[in-house]
């Protein structure tokens, strides 16, 4: 039994005016972080993985699954026994600058957890307390302490927070997208206080977009598309032998320093065998790569159960236009379905109202196989 | 020579002061070759890139000059500059996903922007069509709005309008730092297809992402606090890089690959100074693990090797030194 | 589509029937009884008397039956048309006392509103590019905007009726002219009018001109207008977006004002003394008749949801964006 323990946690998202359509966000997610490890949650916008970090952190509610830290059911949590439940766990977030008052100085953060939780100790003995954690993410307290928000550097705010954490007697820190927003060279400085954290016996679900960052940090890595992990195990493994063809295809398109783009063929089946030519070589739109995105959300979408490849690179907007184009050609499904995908969103197909458990039946995620130990592929359909 | 700036100054206004976010700056980019323009956040590679094409309200041209196959563009005269905008030089802001009308179908406003640049959108509607379909969006497209479209396909739908007219020069500000990987790819090859369709002659790339530029660019040049600090082609700046600072940020880089267990990497400690008023010297000293008393005379950006220039006195040490120690090499 | 419209109107539909039962339920949840307070002017000094008036009024405005059916026979009059009897004006019917007033309420307001949201629209999207304006049209609608509105209205009464005797101080027509189609009694009306048009004309204006400039700047810094600017769009190209953009919050606030018309603008009425709805929801508040007053408020309900659905319909047409959620609601 790992510290964090998720078990088949879904997310419905409801919309419309009267809960009109609904979204299945995640798809009985399960897997679990140990004392001192770093699990990369590794997922393209929409893929739901900002929604599990908040679920962990219990900023929105599961609406099917369960969320166990320590052995204890977190997801009924509430008053007293959530506070204790922070003390623990912590959350640090994109935008650094976001998370701070303007017009407060940077460190009124630490003054907050001190209110909440170390009332009744003493100044000097809180002072000692700063320092040390400040020390921890390698901050100089004279660089940071009475400093206004905008006097520091992204990096040196994202640490700021991370030390915020520390205060508390934290054993799990769920840092969701936090250096995609730094300068490169400030980025390495945050993953290396990550590791040595880590390296003391903290827990860190390392939530980003970014293969590479994932790859230098993590023990595990975990493989989200469409809310459903379509991959999952220990990072070299995971990214040394990918077996499920979204993997693959994502690190074919990660840019890489010494190696060009290797091509990459989208529409075979199975494998994914080079083809003759993967440079651009467009004779009409359609076969030209870049609507190989098109393609996939088209091949993806004949099959009811799978969520649409839309609004891919959009933070929030409906992609109205993909949906109605691929409504078009999406063929009927193997079955008749109550619900009914269409720009990013479910829609009722059945006159009556839909339940969520029927929802959550029908967006249920392909099985998970292990190839190798320490080794999980979702069948692909 | 398609593009050359020399001595570029640009300054922009800040409730603090002038910031002289473009300083002194001389480089070409050559018919067909895509540029390249890397640095941190706040070095001044998106106001180097915005000049040439639009200085807004703040932004002041202080000095230089920029020609573009063979005229002046008048970057300080805004109505001047018109003349030049879409059909010589163009741009793809970095802000493309928010860059259209919202309450325009997207033909509707491509119609009238041609009309200002003085084209009927029927003149050109067949290859916009068909580059809308080579970018991958349904031919629908024109008739949709904005907020219709993903943030990637509204991405998409700037790039075609933005290059409708053929510009000679186009420049693409940080097009794919907002995307997920699979679009960064698409994007990126799509804007070596526009070059090798000839739908652009020149590209400058503006970004903060050098493993990008490794991929899509001819030539990378290397910015830092208003300055340049090196230039050469992508291969020998990503492989052989003489200027201490693009030796580091290549090395602060995790590459897939790369674990910490194996290869921990190191940052770059300390921060850029401020550009409010930059210290004197070699603006990197501060910074720079080589820095000796000669770096506080500012270095100049001068050929080092072929094609290979550098604004580093250390640097110069070391590829004089090896030239001389070749030379007795050769003499023995 | 269909759904969505039959959806808005579902949703009217309910606001209306809650603003009426509100509408109903208010005087009667009020301390105080009304017929008590009109017998108190009859200074009656037998008990027999005012007993037997007492019965009669009530029976006459229904208060004497159980509260459901009072809310029963309610809905039922007003279905009829019937919006019962005033009970300051005795036994004039609330209807007919309010067609008398709209007119002058309507060609008082409507002008005033449409007037200075055209004009006020124009010069604040001007002011929006020209110092000039800025300097000068603009600090006058902050003016204006900031004056308390019966102090301009009574100084406007005092200096440009009483001292100068350029407007008739009070009134909506000349007295001693009959009524009918003669240049005289036009001329009355209109002089009459002119002093209430012009004060709600300039301080509307100052609001509208205001707010125009401000968004109208707004627009203008968008991502859009950068992006036109930086491919060499003309000014002009870049100006008439962001005029349309900018025009459609502008829009919802002009279907407040034209749905609260309906009420009338009571503090400019009453310091003119001018015939319309604000004057007598006026005495109708200060005569305690609660009769004609739940009349008004009726009329004052359905003009805001009229008018606010009016607008939906048109911004369904100019903003493409509220087009998306009707076709989420359709699905």
């Amino acid at each position: 039994m790992s510290m964090l323990e998720l078990d088949k946690v879904s997310k419905v998202f409801k919309s419309g005016t009267f809960g009109g359509s609904l979204k299945p966000a995640l798809r009985q997610v399960s897997f679990g972080i140990d004392r001192g490890e770093v699990v990369s949650l590794i997922g393209e916008s929409g893929s739901g993985k900002s929604t599990l970090g908040k679920i962990v952190l219990h900023l929105t509610p599961a609406s099917a699954g369960k969320v166990s830290f320590e052995g204890q059911d977190v997801t009924e949590k509430k008053g007293r026994e959530l506070h204790e439940y922070y003390r623990h766990v912590q959350g640090v977030f994109q935008d650094p600058f976001s998370s701070y008052n303007p017009l407060y100085k940077a460190d009124r953060v630490f003054e907050m957890v001190r209110q909440e939780y170390f009332g009744g100790l003493q100044r000097d003995a809180w002072e000692a307390k700063v320092e040390t954690v400040l020390e921890t993410v390698t901050l100089n307290p004279a660089d940071v302490l009475n400093k206004f928000p905008h006097q520091l550097s992204g990096g040196q705010q994202q640490r700021l927070l991370v030390a915020r954490a520390l205060l508390l007697d934290v054993k799990l820190l769920i840092a969701d997208e936090i250096i995609s927003m730094l300068d490169a060279s400030t980025r390495v400085d945050v993953l290396n206080m990550l590791v040595s954290l880590k390296r003391k016996g903290l827990g860190i679900l390392f939530i980003t977009h970014d293969l590479s960052l994932g790859n230098y940090i993590s023990d595990k890595t975990v493989i989200l598309r469409h809310g459903a992990v379509v991959e999952m195990g220990e990072t070299p493994k995971v990214f040394g032998n990918p077996q499920h063809r979204y993997t693959k295809s994502l690190l074919t398109a990660v840019p890489q320093l010494h190696k060009k783009w290797a091509p990459f063929d989208w529409s075979a089946n199975g494998s994914a065998a080079p083809a003759s030519n993967g440079a651009l070589r467009p004779a009409s739109g359609a076969a030209a790569p870049v609507a190989e995105e098109a393609r996939e959300t088209r091949r993806y979408s004949r099959s009811s159960l799978s969520p649409l490849h839309a609004a891919k690179g959009a933070k929030s907007t409906p992609s109205v236009g993909a949906g109605a184009a691929v409504a078009e050609e999406a063929a009927p499904g193997p079955r008749p379905s109550l619900m009914e995908m269409e720009g990013g969103r479910w829609h009722r197909r059945a006159r009556r109202r839909v339940t969520l458990a029927e929802v959550l039946a029908e967006s249920a995620p392909p099985p998970l196989v292990e190839c190798e130990p320490g080794h999980l592929v979702a069948v692909e359909e | 020579m398609s593009l050359s700036v020399r001595n570029l100054r640009i300054a922009y206004r800040t409730l603090r002061g002038d910031v002289q976010a473009v300083d002194d700056v001389t480089f070409s980019v050559a018919d067909g070759e895509i540029m390249g323009l890397a640095g941190e956040s706040g070095c001044g590679k998106s106001t180097l890139g915005n000049s040439l094409i639009y200085l807004e309200g703040r932004m002041r041209h202080l000095g230089g000059t920029v020609e573009l196959d063979g005229k002046v563009l008048p970057i300080s005269d805004d109505r001047a500059m018109n003349r030049h905008r879409m059909r010589d030089v163009s741009i793809i802001p970095q802000y493309a996903m928010s860059a259209l009308n919202p309450t325009k179908k997207i033909g509707v406003l491509a119609r009238d922007l041609l009309k200002s640049r003085g084209t009927k959108l029927a003149k050109v509607l067949p290859e916009f069509r068909r580059r809308v379909a080579l970018v991958g969006l349904p031919d629908s497209v024109l008739e949709m709005y904005p907020f219709e479209l993903s943030g990637g396909m509204r991405q998409r739908a700037t790039m075609v309008i933005s290059t409708l007219l053929n510009p000679s020069l186009l420049i693409a500000d940080e097009v794919t730092s907002a995307l997920d990987v699979s679009n960064q790819r698409a994007v990126g090859e799509l804007l070596t297809e526009f070059r090798d369709r000839g739908y652009v002659k020149s590209m400058i790339v503006i970004t903060h992402d050098l493993s990008i530029l490794a991929q899509i660019a001819d030539t990378i040049m290397v910015m830092y606090a208003g300055k340049l600090a090196e230039k050469a082609d992508a291969g020998t700046i990503i492989d052989r890089p003489l200027h201490p600072y693009t030796q580091a940020l290549l090395s602060s880089l995790p590459e897939v690959g790369v674990r910490y267990e194996e290869e921990e990497l190191t940052g770059i400690p300390g921060r850029p100074p401020s550009l409010l008023d930059p210290p004197a010297g070699c603006r990197f000293r501060d910074r720079c693990p080589f820095a000796f008393d000669k770096c506080a005379e500012e270095p100049p950006f001068v050929e080092l090797l072929p094609g290979h220039q550098v604004a580093c006195w250390k640097a110069a040490q070391d590829v004089a030194g090896s030239a001389e120690r070749e030379h007795e090499e050769a003499a023995r | 589509m269909t759904r969505y419209f039959a959806r808005k109107i579902g949703l009217y539909i309910l606001a209306f029937w809650a603003g009426v039962t509100i509408d109903w339920a208010i005087p009667r949840l009020m301390p105080g009884n009304p017929i008590e307070a009109y017998l108190a002017r009859f200074s009656l000094n037998s008990q027999g008397s005012w007993t037997a008036l007492y019965k009669l009024f009530s029976k006459a405005f229904g208060y004497n039956l159980p509260l459901w059916d009072q809310y029963w026979h309610y809905w039922d009059n007003l279905f009829h048309g019937n919006l019962g009897i005033s009970i300051y004006a005795f036994p004039e019917k609330v209807t007919t006392m309010v067609a008398q007033a709209a007119p002058y309420t309507l060609a008082l307001l409507v002008p005033a509103i449409v007037l200075s949201y055209v004009l006020g629209n124009r010069i604040g999207a001007i002011a929006a590019r020209r110092k000039i304006l800025d300097n000068t049209v603009l600090p006058l609608g902050y003016l204006f905007q900031a004056m308390p509105y019966a102090w301009l209205a009574l100084a406007a009464a005092f200096y440009l009726a009483q001292l100068e005797r350029w407007f008739p101080v009070q009134g909506g027509s000349a007295v001693g002219i009959a009524s009918g189609f003669t240049w005289a009694y036009i001329w009355g009306l209109v002089s009459h009018w002119f002093l209430p048009f012009l004060t709600v004309f300039l301080v509307s204006f100052g609001g509208w001109s205001i707010g125009m400039r401000n968004l109208v700047i707004y627009e203008l810094e968008t991502d859009y207008a950068r992006y036109l600017r930086a491919l060499g769009a003309r000014s002009r190209l870049v100006r008439r977006y962001a005029y349309r953009n900018a025009v459609l919050p502008q829009l919802s606030g002009l279907a407040l004002a034209l749905g609260t018309v309906i009420g009338g603008n009571i503090v400019t009425e009453v310091v003119f003394q001018y015939p319309g709805l604000g004057h007598l929801i006026y005495i109708a508040a200060t005569d305690q008749d609660y009769s004609l007053l739940q009349g008004i408020f009726i009329f004052i309900i359905a003009g805001v949801l009229v008018a606010n659905f009016l607008i939906d319909i048109v911004y369904i047409v100019i903003d493409p964006r509220t087009r998306l959620s009707m076709q989420g609601a359709v699905a």
